[in-house]
């Protein structure tokens, strides 16, 4: 015969060992429920960071199509029709029109500043020599560019056994150095300009630093971000690099660029 | 943990959960070096203190002391323990928890219960009603936040996987002590001894299991974070 007690202890047993049962299928049943939301948000991301690559390399494969268009353009087209209207300029006879004489020079130089000034800008443009020659030649020919516009003391340094990686990457690297450059060039005010390159073991870390007048923060990261910041930003996210820009207002810029190779 | 004569249960029980402990508690301080976590924190102490409690159980069943200034054993620990109890396993569910609502419920109610406990000794006639009492309100204060926790599991988008997140262990781990305890804390003076300390002791069994568990848990880094380019 059970005591009272033992019978309590019966059915206390019993109501505990189904109350166990009851949460360990209702934990179970949860647990299962979240590791499929899991799983299937997981994959919802992936494919969502998929398209937005898709989207992003389309976007910048675009615009360096119309970059190598408008290069194009300006070359056989804008170029040619300068060097045919400095050609006519040439050509006209001056000694019955004394008094024009001095506009039609000058004309004859402003057409000629042009041409060069279109030249340049097209080469810039232009992949063709990074393409032909690698990112080295092409940033010098960038940092020659510069010098000649006496305005800037510029100096390239190569650290390391320089590396030749696939065009698209090289490309993409220029093109953020170029960006640089000439956010430099139009609004820092520097006078100094280094642009290092060091291929390390894993990837190559490119540097350009100059001593004008810096950027807010704010202007660097978030929605004032300009435009050409942005570009920079999406580039080196492509190739699966790190772009940081150090700056404080009046001491300069440290645009810094890892890739990997 | 329940005070009573020497038997098999009591024995290899009280030293099965004092090496789990100690290991787990050994595991938390380490871990607490490596990777400070607010809710990981407070694990160790809490190991710390069931260790605490079976070796004072031990010792005054040893030593045979049955009463301190004329307070039986038992309520005297049980009377400290379990208060203590709830404001370490609060704590752990403060952190696990997003509810505002709760997070309040889980300040107030574990502090009011410390400071009610020791006020009610007297009310009681006995030992046990008294125990029943403080242990059946745990259950029920705990109960309610435990449960809330598998519901915001559903609500919210899975940032993280589960089996790695130490929040769903200590959770299920209060929730399963609570399930084994609440029933034969009800009716605790009509049950033999030995189904209470046996009931009493797998509640805790599985809950420094799962513990451990979620000590060894790795950091996980959340899904939108990880898929970012």
């Amino acid at each position: 015969m059970f005591t009272t007690s033992s019978n309590t202890g019966i059915s206390i047993i019993i109501i505990t060992a189904v109350l166990l049962l009851l949460t360990t299928f209702i934990v179970s049943i949860l647990f299962l429920y979240q590791k499929r939301q899991f799983v299937y948000y997981s994959e919802l991301e992936k494919l969502k960071n998929e398209h937005r690559n898709n989207l992003l390399s389309t976007q910048l494969e675009i615009q360096e199509n119309t970059i190598q268009s408008i290069s194009r353009d300006i070359h056989d087209n804008i170029n040619l029709n300068l060097t045919l209207a400095k050609l006519n300029l040439n050509t006209i006879y001056t000694n019955n029109l004394p008094n024009e004489s001095e506009k039609i020079q000058d004309t004859i130089e402003l057409v000629s500043t042009a041409i060069n000034d279109l030249a340049n800008l097209s080469r810039s443009m232009n992949a063709d020599l990074l393409k032909e020659q690698g990112l080295i030649h092409a940033l010098s020919n960038e940092t020659e560019k510069i010098k000649k516009l006496d305005r800037f003391e510029i100096d390239i340094e190569i650290n390391g056994e320089p590396l030749f990686m696939d065009f698209q990457k090289e490309l993409f690297i220029f093109r953020i150095i170029q960006e640089s450059l000439n956010n430099i060039l139009k609004h820092s005010n520097a006078n100094k300009i280094r642009l290092c390159l060091e291929y390390n073991e894993k990837e190559l870390k490119v540097l350009v630093l100059d001593n004008g007048v810096g950027i807010e923060s704010s202007n660097v990261i978030g929605k004032r971000s300009s435009t050409g910041i942005l570009n920079m930003q999406k580039r080196a996210a492509l190739i699966g690099g790190r772009l940081e820009i150090n700056s404080q207002p009046g001491k300069g810029a440290i645009v810094t660029l890892n890739v990997p190779y | 943990m329940y005070w009573h004569d020497t038997n098999t249960v009591r024995f290899f029980g009280g030293i099965i959960l004092s090496l789990l402990s100690l290991l787990g508690f050994i595991l938390g301080i380490r871990r607490n070096f490596k990777n400070p976590s607010k809710q990981l924190k407070i694990i160790p102490f809490y190991l710390a203190l069931i260790f605490a409690q079976i070796q004072t159980l031990e010792f005054t069943i040893n030593e045979s002391i049955t009463e301190i200034n004329n307070v039986p054993v038992n309520k005297l620990s049980l009377g400290i323990f379990i208060p203590l109890e709830l404001i370490f396993l609060s704590s752990i569910l403060y952190n696990s928890i997003c509810s505002k609502a709760i997070k309040k419920f889980l300040v107030i109610a574990p502090s009011a219960f410390a400071i009610i406990t020791p006020t009610t000794w007297n009310f009681f006639k006995n030992d046990d009603s008294f125990i029943s009492f403080i242990s059946t309100t745990e259950s029920l204060f705990l109960l309610v936040p435990s449960a809330f926790y598998f519901y915001e599991i559903t609500t919210k988008p899975p940032v993280f996987q589960l089996n790695k997140e130490p929040s769903f262990w200590t959770t299920t781990g209060i929730l399963f002590l609570i399930t084994i305890i609440t029933p034969f804390s009800i009716v605790f003076g009509f049950i033999p001894y030995e189904i209470k300390q046996t009931l009493d002791y797998l509640g805790y069994l599985i809950l420094i299991c799962l513990f451990i568990k979620a000590l060894t848990c790795s950091q996980q880094a959340a899904i939108q974070e990880s898929q970012l380019l």
